[in-house]
């Protein structure tokens, strides 16, 4: 019993900035199960951080688990999408997947704005946003004030830019928010899963999907989602085989 | 004597402006030529500055002109040539006219008329340089001495006639000449269809004596290619066009020192045609991809053992004569359990007069990924062998690889290969940890969620929309005066009523006018009505349609009547008269202000 009090002696004294050192002094020591087990107790305090998920990614990768890695880089990238060093660290795990499914390509224009969406804040968004619509409320007080026949092709023109900035920051931020709130992405984390055609052992098999693959849960029943492919396909997976991002 | 010279020079240029009648004239020099023959257009032109349009003639090619002109002054009367010659190339058999061709002198235009030229098959006239139209030893030179055609031509040789589609053949196109050629130029080298071509670099070709029909020949050739014909079937090369002036030597000793040379003359040589046979169909396998010629191929790997992740080099080389430039080898075969690399292609190829070949390399990276013996290849090349008209397989390995060490894991890093002069990236690795951000474990609220972007986004709407309510409010204001008026009456009769009352302490009888009008005004800014069309009945009139009650009425029209009385009858009142009056009219607005 003791070592238990001590346990949570250490909890409750160490501050998360020191939990974080700990962590990555096992780290650097190559004892990466313990510094996933750091990091975890961290989360498991409640900590919700970009940086500590793609420390814990990190360490998972290290340890050999392709699969935990890509859950928490994705789970960082939701938290900070812009990041850079989590992006390249999960293409390069992503990269050692085995039979990775590869999406169809888009036209450039079209990639761009996708990575836009994908890589930008929620919260530089609401500040755009607020920015943008306070400076339209001004713009349109002073058009209120002048009256019709005074209105100027500049203002106008600011006006219209303000209002548009302001509706695209607000329609985007929104989608994000609302596609935030119904996360329906997993990741596989077992070496090898099948995707079947019902939820069910006896149904026969679709597909076989490795450790680490990115897939869309669409439904659930009991033990098994039900899911998508990035190519389309469809089919039920068992819940214990993936974890949802 | 200066004097004298000087009267002849003016009765020349007064001659050569006034004394002369303008002919135009146009002459070849043969009116039946063959195709390898060059044809002269000269156009004289006396009695006046000609300047002839330059001609377009019909199935001829153009080139010059050359001018000469020529004074003579004869029985006093003095005449002035000019001649403009063309050179015309017949570019095909048959008649042709040359049209009038416009020239204008002393802005009138002149026409030629005009000739029929007959062009026949192979050469009918000696070939013979163009004298010159200023020679300073005039007579004293004998004139160039006259080029026959068979003192020079220019012959297309090929090394087969009769080939295999695919099969290169050697053109060449040799000059044989008695005389010592000065710079050789090529024409007119029209576009081979149906042919692949490697141009062969002669560099400076050596001018050898041949003897050719007994006669001896100085001879060099001009152009060399190979031909890979791309079809089947009758091909023609079509001719190839040379000008050239030759060095003329005579047996005059006084021309040892003054060797010239002649004018270009233009040669042509005659087209061939290459039968073409089509490669058969017996023998020929699914991957042959039309490689005729002589070919081997080898397959070298750079190191035959090697650890697992580390990069080999595997070289397939292929060698021969035939068109090797359009020629791209089979697919790699399948290397399981090797990641591969885009192949470096090097291609060493050189046209020589005994034909097209060299080499063409292809390196591949290969990295294992497991450990074990690896059997990479075989390679087979199909090709078909013309000299022997049959189909030859070149192979080459397979080659092994004894791989050691452990399979790579997942996770171990893939070392990258790069090709040679890149920078070498030893291993790839993720990203090192980030640093605890010092907000770790606090709870932020995002933007999204605080205060201030919901008032940010309410702000600006309660703000815009209480400005258009103030707006709206102000702009009624000013129009419906009457609102105005009436919002406007409670203040005005209340500021009348207390003048009213600073004339009732002074004991003034204004008193009761001022009352009066206070009430007047009143109901007038009330009414919107203007106060000096009221009367007592009118105000009860409006006071019972605006559902006054009747004691308020009766107190309204009491007090005004009670103004009346005073105002008009003579008797001091006393200001408690007064100050009473005062206080009913007050009551009175108070309560009509509840009413209205």
């Amino acid at each position: 019993m003791p070592w238990l009090f001590a346990l949570l002696l250490q909890a409750a004294v160490e501050s998360p900035q020191e939990a974080f050192a700990r962590a990555e002094a096992h780290y650097q020591e190559q004892r990466f199960d313990d510094a996933i087990a750091a990091y975890e107790a961290m989360r498991a305090q409640g900590i919700e951080d970009g940086v500590l998920y793609y420390n814990l990614g990190n360490a998972y990768f290290k340890a050999g688990k392709i699969g935990l890695a890509v859950l928490n880089y994705e789970r960082a990238l939701e938290l900070m999408p812009g990041d850079r060093d989590t992006r390249t660290n999960l293409a390069f795990a992503n990269d050692l997947i085995a039979g990775g499914v590869e999406p169809a390509p888009l036209p450039i224009v079209i990639r761009w704005l996708v990575q836009f969406y994908q890589r930008v804040r929620p919260d530089i968004l609401a500040r755009v946003l607020s920015l943008s619509f306070v400076l339209a409320g001004g713009l349109l007080t002073i058009f209120i004030y002048d009256g019709w026949p005074s209105w100027r092709s500049a203002t106008i023109a600011a006006l219209v830019l303000c209002g548009l900035t302001a509706l695209l920051s607000g329609v985007t931020l929104a989608t994000k928010l609302n596609q935030a709130a119904n996360r329906v992405e997993a990741i596989v984390l077992t070496e090898n899963a099948y995707v079947r055609s019902g939820p069910g052992e006896g149904s026969p098999r679709l597909a076989e999907v490795h450790e680490g693959l990115k897939v869309r849960v669409i439904g659930e029943r009991e033990d098994w989602f039900q899911v998508t492919l990035a190519n389309g396909l469809a089919g039920w997976i068992r819940r214990s085989e993936m974890e949802k991002i | 004597m200066k004097r004298f010279l000087f009267v002849g020079l003016v009765v020349l240029w007064a001659g050569l402006a006034f004394g002369q009648r303008v002919t135009v004239e146009a002459t070849v020099s043969a009116r039946r030529i063959g195709i390898e023959d060059i044809v002269e257009l000269t156009i004289s032109v006396s009695g006046g500055r000609a300047t002839p349009r330059f001609p377009s003639i019909d199935g001829f090619r153009v080139s010059g002109p050359s001018t000469s002109s020529r004074f003579s002054i004869v029985n006093g009367q003095t005449s002035s040539t000019s001649s403009f010659t063309y050179q015309l190339v017949p570019l095909s058999e048959g008649t042709f006219t040359i049209l009038g061709i416009p020239v204008d002198v002393a802005g009138r235009t002149y026409e030629t008329a005009p000739i029929r030229v007959e062009v026949v098959a192979g050469s009918v006239l000696p070939r013979r340089a163009r004298s010159r139209g200023f020679d300073p030893f005039g007579g004293q030179r004998r004139r160039e001495p006259e080029i026959k055609a068979e003192d020079v031509f220019v012959r297309a040789e090929v090394s087969k006639r009769s080939v295999y589609q695919g099969e290169g053949v050697v053109v060449t196109y040799r000059v044989y000449s008695k005389y010592m050629p000065h710079g050789p130029e090529v024409d007119d080298d029209p576009p081979l269809t149906g042919f692949w071509v490697e141009e062969i670099n002669l560099g400076n070709p050596n001018i050898e004596r041949q003897v050719v029909k007994g006669q001896e020949y100085l001879t060099f050739p001009m152009k060399q290619r190979v031909l890979f014909p791309a079809r089947a079937g009758e091909l023609t090369i079509p001719p190839l066009t040379l000008s050239m002036a030759f060095r003329l030597s005579s047996s005059d000793p006084f021309d040892v020192f003054f060797a010239r040379a002649s004018r270009p003359i233009v040669l042509r040589s005659s087209a061939l045609t290459l039968d073409v046979k089509p490669l058969p169909s017996n023998g020929r396998s699914r991957d042959f991809t039309g490689a005729v010629g002589a070919y081997e191929l080898d397959a070298v790997l750079s190191h035959e053992d090697v650890e697992a992740g580390n990069p080999v080099t595997l070289t397939l080389v292929l060698r021969g004569r035939g068109n090797l430039r359009s020629l791209e080898l089979p697919e790699l075969p399948d290397t399981p359990g090797f990641r591969t690399f885009d192949p470096k292609m090097d291609e060493k190829l050189r046209a020589t007069g005994a034909g097209f070949g060299g080499e063409k390399t292809w390196e591949y990276v290969l990295v294992p990924e497991s450990s074990g013996t690896k059997e990479i290849g075989p390679w087979n090349f199909q090709y078909f062998d013309p000299s022997a008209g049959k189909y030859v397989d070149a192979s080459a390995g397979p080659v092994l690889l004894h791989v050691s060490g452990a399979a790579a894991p997942a996770n171990v890093l893939t070392p990258a290969v790069t090709a040679r002069g890149e920078v070498k990236l030893l291993r790839e690795d993720i990203r090192y940890l980030k640093d605890a951000p010092a907000t770790l474990g606090l709870l932020i609220t995002p933007f999204y969620g605080r205060f201030l972007f919901y008032a940010s986004l309410a702000f600006p709407v309660f703000w815009n929309v209480g400005f258009v309510l103030y707006l709206k409010r102000k702009e009624r204001e000013k129009t419906h005066s009457t609102l105005f008026r009436s919002r406007r009456a409670h203040g005005m009769a209340r500021g009348r009523l207390k003048s009213a009352s600073k004339l009732a302490s002074k004991g003034s009888k204004d008193f009761y006018e001022e009352i009066a009008s206070a009430l007047y005004r009143y109901i007038g800014d009330k009414k919107s009505v203007s106060p000096s069309g009221l009367t007592t009945e009118r105000i009860d009139e409006h006071l019972e349609a605006s559902g006054v009650d009747d004691d308020l009425r009766t107190g309204f029209a009491t007090v005004l009547a009670a103004c009346e009385e005073a105002r008009f009858t003579p008797g001091e009142r006393t200001r408690e008269e007064m100050s009473a009056l005062l206080g009913r009219a007050e009551a009175l607005i108070v309560s009509m202000e509840r009413q209205i």
